[in-house]
């Protein structure tokens, strides 16, 4: 039994070489050893107070080195919670920027905003900011075309370099695909408008000299065309909102809506500033005086 | 690049000082000899005064062409046209729906002459204004608009409608693919601004060369409406149809009515929050 004792003890002390142990449970196995064997083991107390102390000695260092363990264990957790938090952060202050730059998008398209004069009608289609090239090139009763936008959005979505966009559903693609069909429809009612009033401006707007008119009551059917105008100008203004606002909230995961604003910025950027460059290197359109002959 | 604008004065000019001299033309000459041969009895002086009238929009719509080849986004978009004017561009000129309306006004008002020869009241840009001691034939050139140019002008204005939409959609599709073209620059520049202009520059001017086409074919519509309309209708028609068309053109570069109209503060809109 005393053997058996020993023998135990030693596994104990062997045991407790194992760094990995910590230091409470040796003490609780010592405790139980004593319990159980009582006064029969009190010959043996020098001695196990020895082991005791010895393996105390050796769970220390144990101790050290685990806490050690432990504590870059805890260290490393914390640095990478702390990473993704601020990924979230990052995240978060994503969604804010792309809801910042919506938001200067709906005011800028909000017509509803600002007051409109009559002079003002020939500024919003034909912007002088915006050199002709530009005007041609992308623009539609002067700004981006709808249509366009979402045209922008499906090239990237096709472009290797952007290959998380729309591919993680089909559904997002097939929305995609509707919204560009449905806002080409719509930029064709809104030209047939804007058609019917550039078609008919010479019927309700009138000049006869020999009447006796006042630029007065000539200015008041130009004031009834141009308000005309200005509600298809509303309607267009609206459907570029719209498009964008669809897409960049419905379509588009957040990362790849905030690609796609940026490459939005970016190419109009370039266009800009190539349409500027070719204004100046172009200088004002000429036409040949030759070919033009006797006229 | 000063040396070639030199030479290239030489044997071209802006096409602003060509507008501006085409069209000092057409309010000082033009169209006062129109109006003066409408009251002239001599058919023969008002025929030529229609065909001077008629060549002088020809060659408008054909200088256009011509510029178009050194730059047709400042043709779309021409600055020197003034505020009035602009919002009624369509593809940098007029209508054509605008040339078969105002023909359109005239059949349809026909109801509306009065048949007396001292007093007739004729419509001309939806306005009824007053010609006193006009020629016979001038009260009456609408009054019984003939079967045949009925028909013409039904075939023009049908032709119209199909290509006035396809005219419509290729501008549409022509930015389409400009957008197609230039996203897979951008993608392949990375984002790179420098980079990516020059790759953009060349698929803007593939667009550009495409613009130049349907700006042709929106010209060419025009030419050939007017062309129409003048060799469908009468001497004394056409007379009346073009007289209305330059009064609209002359009408809205009116100094005094442009000033005004620059001047007008009565908004369009009632906005809900005003700017400030």
């Amino acid at each position: 039994m005393k053997g058996g004792s020993s023998q135990l003890l030693q596994n104990i002390c062997e045991d407790s070489d194992s760094e990995e142990r910590e230091q409470d449970e040796g003490m609780a196995m010592a405790r139980r050893v004593t319990d159980e064997y009582g006064d029969e083991v009190d010959d043996m107390r020098e001695k196990f107070q020895c082991l005791v102390l010895h393996k105390h000695e050796k769970a220390k260092r144990g101790e050290d080195l685990s806490r050690e363990k432990h504590s870059l264990w805890r260290q490393e957790l914390k640095n990478r919670a702390e990473r993704l938090e601020k990924q979230l952060k990052t995240r978060w202050e994503l969604e804010e920027l792309i809801e910042e730059q919506l938001n200067r998008f709906r005011a800028h398209y909000n017509r509803a905003m600002v007051r409109t004069l009559p002079k003002d009608v020939a500024q919003l289609l034909m912007p002088n900011w915006a050199p002709p090239q530009e005007l041609a090139s992308l623009t539609w009763l002067g700004d981006w075309r709808p249509s366009a936008m979402l045209d922008l959005v499906r090239g990237l979505a096709r472009s290797s370099l952007s290959s998380s966009l729309l591919s993680d559903s089909v559904g997002n693609e097939k929305l995609l695909s509707q919204l560009i069909h449905d806002t080409r429809i719509e930029e064709a009612v809104i030209d047939e408008e804007m058609a019917e009033i550039q078609a008919t401006c010479i019927l309700h707007i009138s000049f006869t000299p020999m009447s006796n008119r006042s630029v007065g009551s000539a200015l008041g059917c130009i004031q009834s065309e141009f308000k005309k105008i200005e509600r298809v100008i509303t309607k267009a203004q609206n459907l570029r909102f719209k498009a964008l606002e669809l897409v960049v909230k419905k379509v588009l995961s957040k990362t790849d809506a905030a690609e796609f604003l940026v490459a939005f910025e970016g190419i109009q950027d370039a266009i800009h500033q190539l349409a500027a460059n070719q204004r100046l290197q172009k200088g004002p359109v000429t036409v040949s005086v030759k070919a033009l002959g006797c006229s | 690049m000063l040396k070639g604008l030199f030479t290239r004065k030489k044997s071209s000019r802006p096409f602003k000082d060509y507008y501006s001299d085409w069209f000092n033309i057409l309010k000082n000459t033009l169209l006062p000899l129109l109006r003066c041969s409408i009251s002239d009895p001599s058919p023969t002086l008002l025929s030529t005064h229609v065909e001077m009238l008629h060549h002088h929009f020809q060659s408008y719509y054909h200088a256009l062409d011509l510029a178009s080849s050194h730059d047709v986004a400042q043709l779309l978009f021409p600055d020197w046209r003034n505020s009035l004017e602009k919002p009624f561009l369509w593809l940098g000129d007029f209508h054509p729906y605008l040339f078969t309306n105002l023909i359109r006004s005239f059949i349809n008002e026909t109801d509306k002459y009065i048949d007396d020869k001292d007093d007739v009241l004729i419509n001309v840009g939806g306005e009824n204004c007053e010609f006193f001691d006009k020629p016979w034939e001038i009260a009456m050139a609408w009054r019984a608009p003939s079967k045949i140019l009925m028909t013409r002008i039904d075939q023009v204005e049908c032709g119209l409608r199909l290509m006035v939409p396809a005219l419509a959609n290729r501008v549409r599709k022509a930015q389409a693919g400009l957008v197609e073209r230039m996203v897979e620059d951008w993608v392949w520049c990375q984002g790179r601004k420098e980079t990516a202009r020059t790759v953009i520059g060349e698929a803007v001017a593939v667009e550009m060369e495409e613009m130049v086409s349907l700006f042709l074919d929106a010209n060419r519509l025009r030419r050939s409406v007017l062309a129409e309309i003048i060799s469908a209708t009468s001497v004394y028609q056409a007379a009346l149809f073009l007289l209305g068309l330059a009064q609209f053109l002359v009408g809205l570069r009116d100094p005094a009515l442009v000033s005004e109209f620059e001047r007008c503060k009565t908004p369009l809109n009632k906005p809900s929050h005003p700017a400030l």
